[in-house]
């Protein structure tokens, strides 16, 4: 049996109610939603709340699953857009003051390509913790497109599907992201060009 | 190779869909041209800063309160779907008592008929013969 043909049984099982099944679907699922649902939100508690979420509207809708997608593919894309509506909920009710870091006991150092130091190390912690943030202020849609790209490794044609778009507008949206943060590491490590 | 074009090539280096001879080109113009370098460096360290996991991890109790709440969201379907089916047996026992009434009915109205129609037939008087020694 192929894989469409063991997740079609998964499915029907699920549907009838079997907890076996839908145990297996959590434990397969789970950490690779809360990650989506992190590079979108920011925030633990909020995350699990949208993967708990996401989970739910997965089983209330499953019978109605046509296969057009992979299952993974389809709840990818109720964890977006779960996420997206928090985010929306919240920023009418909440003012969120986001600043880039300043370099204050960062040391700055050039990037040599080759076996990361402890300080190399220590730089792209803070440098991810940055950048994570940076994302999060991006357009959404390019939002969307990187954190099931850089954070979840989906396939171009993946997130195609889970987000209801073209492959070349997916390679696009993805391609300018990473420009955009590129900039933005350029900035936290070299400064502003307009700096004095 | 123009500046313009290499980096356009960045993501598809980074996702490693060059095919080799553009791999060749881009590898070479990135080692004549120290801007272009210090962009790609930039953006390899974007991407891979980006992949790096957020600080944060689910709950362990996670997985065994979704499950309570779908165990909760199962219960109230099914007695929602049996409520529809015993409405769906009443209704069909219903339209049953109807026909099998009206078709009791219909044929207790012309039983009457068929016995005056059996009284008054000759083979009845003829049934009664007088006794004649």
């Amino acid at each position: 049996m192929d894989g469409k043909g063991i997740e079609a049984g998964l499915i029907q099982r699920c549907v009838q109610g079997d907890e076996t099944a839908w145990r297996w679907l959590i434990g397969e699922y789970r950490e690779r939603l809360f990650r989506v649902a992190m590079g979108l939100l920011g925030q633990s508690t909020e995350a699990e709340e949208a993967t708990q979420e996401t989970f739910v509207q997965v089983f209330r809708h499953l019978a109605g699953f046509q296969g057009g997608s992979s299952l993974y593919t389809w709840a990818c894309r109720i964890c977006i857009n779960l996420c997206l509506r928090r985010r929306e909920r919240v920023r009418r009710t909440q003012q969120r003051e986001v600043s880039l870091d300043s370099d204050e006991g960062i040391e700055r150092t050039a990037i040599v390509p080759g076996t990361p130091t402890p300080e190399d190390t220590l730089l792209e912690k803070e440098l991810s913790r940055h950048l994570h943030q940076a994302l999060r202020r991006l357009p959404i849609e390019f939002q969307a497109a990187l954190v099931l790209r850089e954070i979840d490794g989906l396939s171009y044609e993946e997130i195609a599907q889970a987000l209801g778009v073209s492959l070349g507008t997916v390679k696009s949206r993805v391609h300018r992201g990473r420009l955009i943060l590129k900039e933005q590491v350029k900035e936290y490590l070299e400064g502003p060009a307009y700096a004095s | 190779m123009r500046h313009e074009r290499v980096q356009r090539w960045f993501s598809r280096a980074v996702d490693q869909e060059l095919s080799p001879r553009q791999q060749q080109r881009f590898a070479a113009h990135l080692t004549d041209c120290p801007e272009c370098r210090r962009e790609y460096e930039l953006f390899v360290l974007a991407h891979r800063s980006l992949a790096r996991p957020e600080a944060g991890a689910l709950s362990a109790g996670f997985t065994e309160e979704l499950v309570a709440r779908l165990r909760q969201e199962r219960g109230q379907s099914l007695s929602t779907a049996t409520e529809r089916d015993a409405g769906r047996l009443r209704l069909i026992a219903g339209v049953a008592a109807l026909v099998l009434l009206f078709l009791w009915g219909d044929r207790a109205h012309l039983l009457p008929e068929l016995r005056s129609e059996r009284l008054t037939s000759g083979e009845i008087e003829m049934r009664v013969t007088p006794w004649n020694p």
